[in-house]
Formats: structure tokens, C-alpha cells, sequence
């Protein structure tokens, strides 16, 4: 299929063309249509910048010479590619969505709109800055928390008993830290920026729904690191600063339901 | 957590790394940590190339042990290290190698012997155990391998060590592309750097430079007038929603295609195939790669046939080594390999890392800081093995203009 994707650029817009299998996502769609030329196994059109530029149609390969650019160059953040990292946040048609869990079938038909998370600071195009997720972030962690002053000694290499009654199964929090809730939640982001590169401010201090998600499973998951998580829930841009507006659990491609564990928070 | 920054008897030598993916990450830290003042160059976001894709499977050597016992060993050393520096990034669940026909069976006491010269403790445990420890698998199985493999976030421990490195002062740009070098009398003296977020360019001077370009590195070296043998292939995944087991499960056979299956959190990964190709530019799965990627993904976990497609995405692999063979290079080693460009090419101040496995990141990373160390003539040890990386939330932290 050909999908056409408008990716902000500034105040402006770069338009691409792309030819990419039904099934693609979003983010195959940008990585093919940024691709060096004549380097991508699959068909297709190349980029076009919006001001009648046109194809400047370089067929040469990119092999072996860094330059040969496709006709654009978007900056995206983008790393695993199946949802696990958090990188590919964007807001895909104005909604934050993961770029590389949306297939283009899954849209509606015609130009794909996208914009840069509006929690963050744009560096170029899509590309932003997430200091912001990282800096709200506590730092504990349930799953092993780490002992960094003094290593633990070099571990058994035998194979552990491993049924789960013997030795409880590791797993890590579902949560992958992508700050689509934060650019989803009303406190924080009061406005969909109409281009990229808007100031946002936010409408009163808040921690925000993914470090108060993670303090709630801390008090679940881990007793010893429950003072903490109880503390950061109870300062004054902890619970009372939510809205309950939900939309940090319609955003979340992972199913955190930040929403829901922020209301626990206020329980316990 | 507060993590203490190491101190850093720093040198008046400056080290330019290009590439971001897991190998360049971990050299940063590695140099950082043993006084260089650390330049990283990525073209995009860290970890956009290979590393961020790959399977999420934390080697503990016994896919290799029989016909790459160098590598086997590597991997059982690393696995071990990286569960004591990275901790947080790592489920260690342990790994299960099944058979599930008569080859397969037979193919056990290789496998186990093998395992046992490597170093690498797999124990034998009868079908039903197996079956219990992970009551997905497949009723099928025959012989059955406890392993200690595990898996890791392919995100968190190299930006653990990138926030390390940054931490110590290392500049690191991602967004920042090379495209070319500027030699003088048999040496590298600098690197031309194109800006994508200005779309300028600058020149970089370095007492050294490192190529960590993973698939890429080919291309890089060509820059410089540089044989690099490393030829990209790629390969493909398929994840399912659901987690059908919490161990890593693979073929008790020599290995090929659609035989490991991994859990990432809440999805089954099946991986995955290699075919040779030109460049690692936009590759994506083929229909055929998918087909095949269901049907072995089912064989090991029957539930895996019926379960909701998550995603299907496409890595090139930097195989090191050029004679591959027909069947699309699942013979050339897995190894790694620092190759000074001054004995091989006569051009001194440039080595490239080439090969290896995203597990053997820091040992690769000892290995080309320590040729670095020889070129310059210092004598710093790695400290790398007792000196743990911040966690990589660091990465971002305290970075808000
Ligand atoms: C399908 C697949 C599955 C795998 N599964 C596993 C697994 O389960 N476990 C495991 O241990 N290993 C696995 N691997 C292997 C592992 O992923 C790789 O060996 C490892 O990630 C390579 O890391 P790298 O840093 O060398 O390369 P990369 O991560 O590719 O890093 C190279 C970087 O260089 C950058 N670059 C390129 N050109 C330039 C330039 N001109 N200027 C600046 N930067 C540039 C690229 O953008 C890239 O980020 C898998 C590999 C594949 C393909
Ligand atoms: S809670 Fe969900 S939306 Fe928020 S950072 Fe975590 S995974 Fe992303
Ligand atoms: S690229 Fe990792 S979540 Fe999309």
C-alpha cells in the first residue's frame, strides 16, 4: 500500500510518500521513506519535500558513502520496534501513540499526521528530549533493587531449581517507560499544541501518572521501598494534583492503567 | 539508588567512538572509566541500529558451545557479569533446550558435551519436569536441558552504560552522522560529522577513533580507505501477545532459523532467520520470513498458532567474516574480532570492532579499549568488571534545557 505521511517540522511540514506491505506499522513506514536510496529491499517512492522540490531521484547506493540521504531527513526516536523499549512515542493523527505498535491499516485512509510528544522539548522534527519523564521517575525499582555501592559476588552459573513455587519467576514491570501518559494527561499537557515547538506549561505541579503508577507497584511488589512510593504519593503534585481523567490509561500502549493505580495510591 | 560517580584518573587523550549501538555504549564506558576523554558519534538515537531490535535473549553460551566454543565461553562469562552490574535490566529465568523429534534427542550428548568443555553447567531434566517448569511448551518434547540463559532489556543495559559514561564526562551525540575522515601521512587525524538537528558540518580531531558501526561498519570503513570484513544479514522476528513461557526455550539442535523463544513481558518473541544483504538500510520481514517465524514459533508452543500477531520486525546482523556460506551465513562464526587498521591497512589511529553478540558487549569492549591503551602507549586497566553503570533512567535525567 501507499501510505503519505505529514511529519511536523517546526512550523512546517515535510510530506512522504511510501510504498510498504499492508501490515506495516507507522515507524516501517518512516524508516523505509528515510531509508539512504536504493538501500531498502522494499519498493518504494521516496520521500518528497512539500515545497515543489520534488524527487530529486538520486539512484545511486548508499554503500560505502555516508551522505546519499534519501530526498529528506526526519529525526524520529525509534529502537526495538515491538513496543518494548518506549522510544517511538509521537502523536500519530493527534493522539500519543507508539509509531512502531500502529499499523497504517489500522488508521483511517489518507495522510498520516505526525507530531512530537507534547511533554518534552523538541530536538528536531519528531525527535524529543524525555528529561522530563526521567526526571519525574523514582528510583526504585521492584524487580532486583540493585546494589550498586558494593557489587554482589560473581553468581552460581548452575541452573536454578526454577519451578515458580521454588523460586518465584522474574519479570519486568509492564510499564516501558514511553511518557505516552504524560503527553495524554490534562494537568500536564493542557493543550494539543497546534505545530510542534509550543511551550506547554503545566497547569499546576505534577509528578504525573507514570512515576505514581510505579510508586503503586512498588508498595505492591516490593514492602521494603513502600515509604518512599508512600511519600511521593502524598507531596502536594503527588495524588491531589491528578484530575481523574483517565486519558493516562486510554494512552498507554502497555495496559499499566496508570489511571486505575493512581486511584489505589489514594486509597492506601 | 544514588549512584556514585567512580573516580577517574583522567589522560589527556581523546577517544572517538562512532556508532551508538551496545558495543559503542559499552566502549564509552569502558574508555571513560579508564581516564580517556570519550567522544560517541551516532547518527540517530542511541541503540537505532541492531542493538535496540535484537531478541532480548541473554546468552549463556550453550547455543554455541558445540560448534563456537570461544564464543560459548564469552557468553557464560558475560551472562554472569552483566546479571551483577545490570541487575535491574536482566529477568534471569533460566533457558530450556528441548527436542522434539529422534535427530533432535540424538543431537543431546553433543550438545551436553560440548556445554561441559565450554564451561557452561547444563543439566539434563526428564520431559515431564520440563513440561511442568514451562506447561506451554510443547507435549512433544523428548530430552530436555536446563540452561542458564536468560533475557535482558536490549534498551536499559546499554543505556546503562552510555548514562555511565555520560556520567563521567564522555560527550556523547547522538543525531550526529559521520561522513568522512580526514587522513594525514598514514593516520586518521579527524572525523567530518554532519549535525542532522542543523544539518551542519564539523570536524572532529581524536587521538584515536573506533568504529562500533555494528552492520554498518563496512561502510564506515570504506570511508577511510578501510577493509572491514563484515557483511550484514538480516534477520527476522515475530512476537505474539501473550507471555507462553517465562524461560528461554530452544531447539536442542545445531543452530538455524525459528528455534529460540523468548518472553518479553507481556508478549512471546520466536526468532529468527538470516538472509545476506546488501546493506542493513529498511529492512522489514518478508511474508515467507512471517510464515515460517508462526509455524516454528507453534512447534515449540502450540499456543503460539493461535495467538494475536504484536508485532514482526527486521535486524541486520554484523556477521564478521566474509566467507559465508550458501545458506546465508549461518555457518560464519559469532565471534568478534578488534582489528587494527595499522598493522592490517597501514593506517594508524582507527580500529573497528567488528561481530559478536549484543551479551558480549563489554567483553568487546575490554578488548578494543585495551588495543586503544597499546596504541597510545598507556597503561590503564579495564574496570569494567567491578564498577557498576548508573541506572539507565540516568540517561535522560537532569537534562532539561
Ligand atoms: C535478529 C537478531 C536477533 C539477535 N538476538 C540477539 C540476542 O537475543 N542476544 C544477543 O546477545 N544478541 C543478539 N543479536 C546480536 C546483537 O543484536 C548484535 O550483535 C549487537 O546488537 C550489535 O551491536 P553493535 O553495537 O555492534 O551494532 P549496532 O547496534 O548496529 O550499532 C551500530 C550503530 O552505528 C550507527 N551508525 C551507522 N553508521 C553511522 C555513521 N555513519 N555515523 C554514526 N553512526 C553510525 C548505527 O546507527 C548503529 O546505531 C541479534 C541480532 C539480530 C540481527
Ligand atoms: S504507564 Fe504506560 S503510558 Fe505511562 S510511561 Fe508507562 S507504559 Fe508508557
Ligand atoms: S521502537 Fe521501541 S517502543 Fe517503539
Amino acid at each position: 500500500m501507499i501510505a503519505r505521511l505529514s511529519v511536523a517540522r517546526g512550523e512546517d511540514r515535510v510530506e512522504l510518500e511510501v510504498e510498504a506491505p499492508a501490515w506495516a506499522t507507522v515507524l516501517d513506514a518512516l524508516e523505509i521513506a528515510t531509508s539512504k536510496k536504493g538501500t531498502t529491499e522494499a519498493r518504494r517512492h521516496g520521500g518528497r519535500e512539500k515545497e515543489g522540490e520534488g524527487q530529486k531521484g538520486k539512484e545511486e547506493k548508499g554503500t560505502g558513502r555516508g551522505r546519499e540521504w534519501n530526498d529528506v531527513d526526519v529525526l524520529y526516536r525509534h529502537s526495538c520496534h515491538h513496543g518494548s523499549c518506549g522510544v517511538c512515542g509521537a502523536l500519530v493523527n493527534g493522539r500519543p501513540a507508539l509509531m512502531c505498535r500502529t499499523p497504517l491499516r489500522e488508521l483511517p485512509s489518507g495522510v498520516v499526521r505526525l507530531d512530537p510528544l507534547p511533554y518534552a522539548t523538541v530536538i528536531a522534527d519528531l525527535a524529543v528530549e524525555p528529561g522530563p519523564l526521567f526526571d519525574s521517575l523514582p528510583g526504585f525499582g521492584y524487580l532486583r533493587p540493585p546494589a550498586r555501592e558494593e557489587l554482589p559476588p560473581v553468581p552460581d552459573p548452575a541452573p536454578l531449581p526454577l519451578a515458580p513455587a521454588e523460586r518465584p519467576r522474574e519479570r519486568f514491570e509492564d510499564c516501558i517507560e514511553c511518557g505516552l501518559c504524560l503527553a495524554a494527561c490534562p494537568v500536564l499537557v493542557p493543550r494539543m499544541p497546534e505545530g510542534s515547538g509550543d511551550t506547554v506549561v503545566a497547569r499546576r505541579a505534577f509528578v504525573g501518572p507514570a512515576a505514581l503508577g510505579m510508586a503503586r507497584r512498588e508498595i505492591v511488589k516490593n514492602g521494603s521501598g513502600s515509604d518512599a512510593a508512600l511519600a511521593l504519593a502524598a507531596a502536594p503534585d503527588g495524588v491531589a494534583a491528578c484530575d481523574r481523567a483517565f486519558a493516562c490509561s486510554r494512552a498507554c500502549p502497555r495496559g499499566v492503567a496508570p489511571g486505575r493505580l493512581i486511584e489505589e495510591l489514594r486509597r492506601s | 539508588m544514588v549512584f556514585e560517580t567512580p573516580r577517574v584518573d583522567s589522560l589527556p587523550l581523546r577517544v572517538a567512538i562512532i556508532g551508538g549501538g551496545g558495543t559503542g555504549a559499552a566502549l564509552a564506558w569502558d574508555l571513560a572509566l579508564r581516564g580517556f576523554r570519550v567522544a560517541l558519534f551516532e547518527r540517530g538515537e542511541f541503540l537505532s541500529g541492531t542493538t535496540g531490535r535484537h531478541h532480548g535473549q541473554l546468552h549463556s553460551g550453550a547455543r554455541y558451545a558445540s560448534g563456537d566454543p570461544e564464543i560459548a565461553r564469552e557468553c557464560m562469562a558475560e551472562t554472569l557479569a552483566l546479571r551483577r552490574l545490570v541487575p535491574d535490566a536482566i529477568e534471569y529465568n533460566g533457558g530450556l533446550f528441548v527436542a522434539l523429534d529422534g535427530e533432535e534427542a540424538a543431537y543431546g550428548e553433543r550438545f551436553a558435551e560440548a556445554c561441559a568443555e565450554a564451561g557452561i553447567p547444563a543439566r539434563e531434566i526428564a520431559p515431564a519436569r520440563a513440561r511442568e517448569l514451562e506447561p506451554g511448551l510443547s507435549p512433544r518434547v523428548e530430552r530436555a536441558f536446563l540452561v542458564p540463559d536468560g533475557t535482558f532489556d536490549a534498551w536499559r543495559v546499554p543505556a546503562a552504560f552510555l548514562a555511565g559514561a555520560r556520567a563521567l564526562g564522555a560527550e556523547l551525540r547522538p543525531w550526529t552522522e559521520v561522513v568522512g575522515f580526514d587522513a594525514s601521512e598514514g593516520r586518521v587525524m579527524a572525523a567530518r560529522v554532519r549535525d542532522r538537528t542543523r544539518a551542519s558540518e564539523e570536524r572532529v580531531e581524536a587521538d584515536y577513533f573506533v568504529n562500533a558501526c555494528g552492520a554498518w561498519g563496512a561502510s564506515i570503513g570504506a570511508l577511510a580507505g578501510l577493509e572491514v570484513p563484515v557483511t550484514p544479514a538480516a534477520g527476522s522476528m515475530l512476537a505474539v501477545k501473550g507471555r507462553l513461557c517465562d524461560m528461554v526455550i530452544s531447539r536442542l539442535r545445531p543452530p538455524g532459523d525459528g528455534d529460540i523463544l523468548v518472553p518479553q513481558r507481556g508478549l512471546s518473541i520466536i526468532g529468527s532467520t538470516q538472509r545476506l544483504v546488501e546493506t542493513p538500510e529498511g529492512l522489514l520481514p518478508t511474508d515467507g520470513e512471517m510464515e515460517f517465524l508462526r509455524r516454528s514459533g507453534a512447534e515449540l508452543a502450540p499456543a503460539f498458532a493461535d495467538a494475536e500477531v504484536d508485532s514482526a520486525w527486521c535486524a541486520a546482523r554484523p556477521l564478521f567474516g566474509a566467507a559465508l556460506d550458501e545458506a546465508g551465513g549461518r555457518a560464519a562464526s559469532r565471534d568478534f574480532a578488534v582489528l587494527d587498521h595499522e598493522s592490517r591497512d597501514r593506517v594508524a589511529g582507527v580500529a573497528s570492532v567488528v561481530g559478536g553478540k549484543a551479551t558480549t558487549l563489554r567483553i568487546m569492549a575490554e578488548k578494543a579499549a585495551d588495543l586503544v591503551c597499546r596504541a597510545l602507549g598507556v597503561e590503564r586497566q579495564c574496570r569494567t568488571l567491578e564498577t557498576a553503570p548508573p541506572s539507565w533512567r540516568q540517561l535522560y535525567r537532569g537534562r532539561v534545557p
